[in-house]
């Protein structure tokens, strides 16, 4: 099965991720950034689901740290953020983020966008 | 002073101006009036010469005329026809008539004997004939020369007794005097001859006979008048000729005097002074008019002068005093204002701008160019290019307008800069004006609700995504029960947490907006904290309590639900955030007339660098994985309004690893000793915050704090009586900003603030709004003084009405801690007897009561002149319409809703009624 890394300091968001996930997917949690970045490392995941405000290091602290990885620079990235604003996109993007979701987001979204990023990285 | 000067100035002109006009008048009037006089002086001599001339050649006629007729030889036949006795008479008689008529002037004429008796005289005197008049000068004077000879004057003794001069000739016979013939000449008719001269230029001459006797007929006297010390007859008796000036009574005359020698007569002429120097007179007279004119265009010119200098001090100590106001509401504004000249250099700064400056920049180098300095400023914000800019634009077109912020580089402070050109009223450019005003606080409100915004919106979210998303995979088909039942529980917890926050973010935003309510209560405090206990026992099954209480009641006014509220905070953060089977201890003790409630956990503790924002919104300990304990983070920041509105405290001391003890400290209702003033001491040296707290601490109760910012946190939360403010202080505040914007703030604003530093600044201090000023060192004794000058007196007499016994207790609990003396009444009738009893300073007023209600009371207070001014304050449990209120605003100093109660805000208000009340009586 592929395999998902979810990363999320809010428990019941980890639970919804993994719920939509878990009949296709190996899942990964992690509760911050330095475990996703330590998971990430030893685990390979093959796509991140990542929170953008989490405390500690942000999504977007843990995205460009994952950018430098050689071996992680390339795993498609799907950001979770409360924020909803144009900038927060862009800064996601400009970070390396393949897709962006703002919360509240749909299972069925999120399930859909993996596959299609997992899809085209599969091509 | 300045007016004198004027003055001064002015007569100064004045005699610069009529010291050459006087001089040139006097000398043009000297000048032409010495000639004049010398012009003068030669006519009045030359008359006098000629005068004597005149007089010479008549007399000497006269003396020709008689000489002739004593040669004729009818006198000596007539001599001699006597002799032998024939008849003569008639013959002498009729030679004697002719002489005497040969010329007018003559009264009489007679012929005597060698021997001096009268011969014959005509007109015909018999009395005197045969008398003998060798006394006389003129016999004397013949006999003594032998030669015509002119007698001075005498009276004659002859018919009408004339005053007369004798013209005596002897009558020779062969060689013999054998006669001696003599006319008497007139004195009158010398004077005559003279007078003709003196007809013309008002000169009058005067001639004296040899013994300096008048020849002439003065009107007062019949007899002979002497000259002979009239100083210009003697100077001409002695055979002096002159001219002098004469000072008689008719006024100064100029007087020529000469002797005639051939009689031994003088011959004086004088004229008048005011006559002969008329012309002298006119010329002055036009002198003196003219230079009166000039004088007066002189005095004028001087007047104007003096006006026009008066007038420009006027308008220099208007332009001061305008300078003055400008320069004085310049500095009173809180922007900073510069107006720049065309070359860009500041030709007006105000206050604030030269503060920034020295806040800022501390001293620039003082021989910067204008561009230098540009440069050099806008090194010191944090987009140089930015503000370099914004000059240049400036300087392209002096029209523009432009606001642009800044913001500085080392203190994040922020400006908005706005600039604009000035035109002076003919609508030439003058410069630019313009205008630094700082948004730091703004700003940081924006960032803070920009924040709390994606905070707030992070926070909803979160759930919300809980809901909608699990909601959404309940809808799959395949699900069996069990995760089915798991989903929807998922949803019923974060639909719970979402309220929770939701009511949790209102009720702290209504707190922090003042509008927390809170309804006091006397209660028994280990009633709330068991009841809270016991809500927690059942679902904590992990975790035991350990509860230790004092068998006595811990009465305190408070509002029971808010209390509970914060027990149930507090114990649940124990339970959440310690490990299952730890121990919870809740435990009170009372001290000092306050009770300390702490709830201990064994829980993970706080890192030390996150105990400072434990209260802050939002603030969960940052730690591994404490998400999973849930909360909304809002806990503590409410539990915290809500202690602070009962007057209390809240704290914690924990070690991260081994545990926590939060704990609120509450005043005793009953027990407790009267609270003392609070005094903050915003002091960073800790030797010298030492030595204000072993100061103050035996009268006060001292907090120290050693920034600006905790100082303006302690200060908003729980306004102290006094502050003692340093002004050097670490951080980003001054002691200047922290006294500014206390005053700024109206919950601060009314503390007295004692600024106490080792600097100077006191106008500035008082400038800012501060009560006071110490310099450092100062002693014990003078701060002491200092604050007890400062807290308002207490001790005040107020008379609580209520008829609730409940709410008296509540309030007398209250306002006992104020020093106040309490009185209580259980109705309206019983309060005016209480009042009647004493006049109370304030009074707590219920409205609804038995008997007489609170509206009576307050219309027979306003019913008294001596009752109309003390203080009321309605405390009601009643909703007042519009009308009522409007009713009892006009009488009640203020209106406290039961609803609204609490006890800091009924302090408040008797602190204000009792303070108001002071102030209307002086």
């Amino acid at each position: 099965l592929p395999r998902v890394l979810v990363c999320d300091d809010e428990p019941v968001l980890r639970a919804l991720v993994r719920a939509s996930l878990e009949r296709d997917y190996e899942i990964l949690e992690a509760h911050d950034g330095t475990a996703a970045l330590r998971l990430a490392r030893d685990r390979q995941p093959d796509l991140i689901v990542l929170d953008m405000m989490m405390p500690g290091k942000s999504g977007l602290d843990v995205l460009a740290e994952l950018r430098t990885e050689p071996r992680l620079t390339r795993t498609p990235v799907v950001m979770l953020t409360a924020r909803a604003q144009v900038a927060d996109r862009e800064a996601a993007a400009d970070a390396g983020a393949d897709r962006y979701l703002a919360k509240p987001f749909s299972p069925a979204e999120l399930v859909a966008a993996i596959a299609e990023l997992l899809e085209s990285r599969r091509r | 002073m300045r007016r004198r000067s004027v003055l001064w100035l002015a007569a100064a002109a004045l005699a610069l101006g009529a010291i050459p006009l006087g001089l040139l008048a006097y000398f043009s009037v000297s000048r032409s009036s010495g000639a004049l006089r010398a012009e003068v002086e030669q006519r009045v001599d030359a008359t006098a010469a000629i005068g004597a001339t005149l007089v010479q050649s008549d007399v000497s006629g006269l003396t020709g005329i008689v000489h002739s007729y004593a040669r004729r030889p009818y006198v000596l036949a007539a001599l001699d026809a006597r002799t032998r006795g024939r008849a003569w008479a008639q013959q002498l008689a009729g030679q004697l008539r002719e002489l005497r008529q040969a010329r007018p002037g003559i009264a009489t004429t007679f012929l005597a004997e060698p021997n001096g008796r009268l011969i014959a005289i005509d007109p015909l005197t018999p009395s005197i004939v045969g008398k003998d008049f060798s006394f006389r000068d003129w016999y004397r004077g013949v006999m003594r020369t032998g030669r015509p000879y002119v007698s001075r004057a005498y009276v004659s003794a002859a018919t009408g007794r004339p005053r007369v001069v004798a013209a005596a000739v002897p009558v020779r016979d062969g060689g013999r005097v054998v006669a001696i013939l003599v006319a008497a000449y007139r004195v009158g008719h010398i004077q005559s001859v003279v007078d003709r001269l003196s007809e013309s230029d008002h000169v009058r001459l005067m001639v004296t006979d040899q013994q300096g006797t008048l020849l002439g007929d003065p009107a007062r006297t019949a007899g002979l008048v002497s000259r002979r010390n009239d100083p210009r007859v003697a100077a001409a008796l002695a055979g002096h000729s002159g001219v002098l000036t004469l000072h008689g009574r008719s006024g100064t005359s100029l007087s020529a005097f000469r002797p005639i020698p051939s009689l031994g007569w003088t011959v004086s002429s004088s004229v008048p002074t005011r006559v002969a120097l008329a012309r002298i007179g006119g010329l002055r007279t036009t002198v003196v008019g003219v230079t009166a004119v000039l004088a007066l265009l002189l005095l004028l010119g001087a007047a104007a002068i003096a006006r026009a200098l008066q007038r420009r001090e006027q308008i220099e100590a208007e332009l001061g005093r305008q300078a003055t106001i400008t320069r004085a509401v310049l500095d009173g504004v809180r922007d900073a204002i510069v107006l720049l000249g065309s070359d860009g250099e500041p030709m007006l700064a105000n206050a604030r701008l030269r503060e920034h400056v020295a806040d800022l920049f501390g001293s620039l180098p003082p021989d910067l160019s204008r561009a230098e300095t540009d440069e050099l400023v806008a090194t010191y914000t944090t987009d140089p290019a930015a503000y370099l800019d914004v000059l240049r634009r400036e300087r392209d077109d002096p029209d523009a307008e432009l606001v642009s912020e800044h913001e500085v580089a080392s203190s994040r402070r922020s400006f908005v800069r706005s600039s604009a050109p000035v035109q002076d009223e003919s609508g030439a450019r003058l410069g630019r004006i313009v205008v630094l005003r700082e948004v730091t606080a703004e700003r940081a409100a924006e960032q803070l609700k920009t924040d709390l915004v994606a905070t707030v919106s992070h926070e909803l979210r979160t759930p919300l995504t809980g809901v909608l998303g699990f909601a959404e995979l309940l809808g799959q088909p395949d699900l069996d029960d069990a995760t089915r039942t798991r989903y929807a529980e998922t949803i019923h917890t974060e639909a719970r947490r979402l309220t929770k926050l939701v009511d949790d973010f209102l009720d702290l935003q209504r707190m922090e907006a003042g509008g927390l309510k809170i309804s006091l209560d006397v209660i028994d405090l280990r009633d709330v904290v068991r009841r809270a206990v016991d809500l927690f026992r059942p679902s904590a099954v992990h975790h035991t309590f350990e509860v230790d209480l004092p068998g006595t009641p811990l009465e305190v006014a408070a509002d029971p639900a808010r209390l509970a509220q914060v027990f149930a905070n507090l114990i649940s953060n124990a339970i959440k955030y310690s490990p299952a089977g730890g121990v919870i201890h809740v435990g009170a003790v009372s001290v000092d007339g306050s009770v300390r409630i702490s709830v201990r956990d064994p829980g993970i503790g706080i890192p030390a660098d996150q105990q400072q924002r434990l209260f802050s919104k939002f603030f969960r300990v940052d730690s591994s994985d404490t998400r999973s304990i849930g909360g909304t983070g809002l806990g503590l920041a409410l539990a915290r309004e809500i202690v602070d509105a009962h007057g209390g405290r809240i704290g914690f001391s924990s070690v991260e690893g081994e545990g926590s003890t939060f704990w609120i400290e509450l005043a005793l209702g009953e027990t407790q000793a009267p609270v003392r003033p609070r005094v903050l001491v915003v002091e960073d040296d800790p030797g010298a915050a030492e030595l204000l707290v072993v100061y103050l601490q035996d009268e006060y109760d001292v907090e120290v704090v050693a920034t600006g910012t905790q100082a303006i946190e302690r200060a908003r939360k729980r306004p102290p009586s006094v502050v003692c403010l340093d002004i050097a202080l670490p951080g980003e505040l001054s002691g200047w900003q922290v006294l500014a914007r206390m005053k700024g703030d109206a919950r601060t604003a009314h503390v007295p603030v004692i600024v106490c530093t080792g600097a100077n600044g006191r106008r500035r201090a008082a400038a800012l709004g501060a009560a006071d000023f110490l310099t450092k060192p100062f002693t014990n004794e003078h701060l002491l003084e200092t604050i007890a000058r400062l807290l308002p007196d207490r001790g005040g007499d107020v008379l609580v009405v209520d008829d609730d016994a409940t709410v008296r207790k509540l309030v007398e609990a209250t306002l006992g801690d104020e020093g106040h003396a309490i009185r209580e009444a259980a109705d309206g009738a019983e309060a005016l007897e209480k009042i009647a009893e004493r006049r109370p300073d304030a009074i707590v007023l219920d409205l609804v009561m038995p008997r007489l209600d609170g509206f009576a009371v307050l219309e027979r207070l306003q019913a008294s002149p001596d009752l109309r001014a003390i203080p009321v304050v309605v405390l009601t449990a009643r909703v007042l319409g519009a009308a009522e209120r409007q009713l009892i605003g006009a009488r009640a100093v203020s209106l406290l809703e039961k609803s609204d109660y609490s006890p800091a805000e009924l302090r408040r208000l008797i602190r204000q009624a009792l303070g108001q009340e002071a102030a209307t009586a002086a």
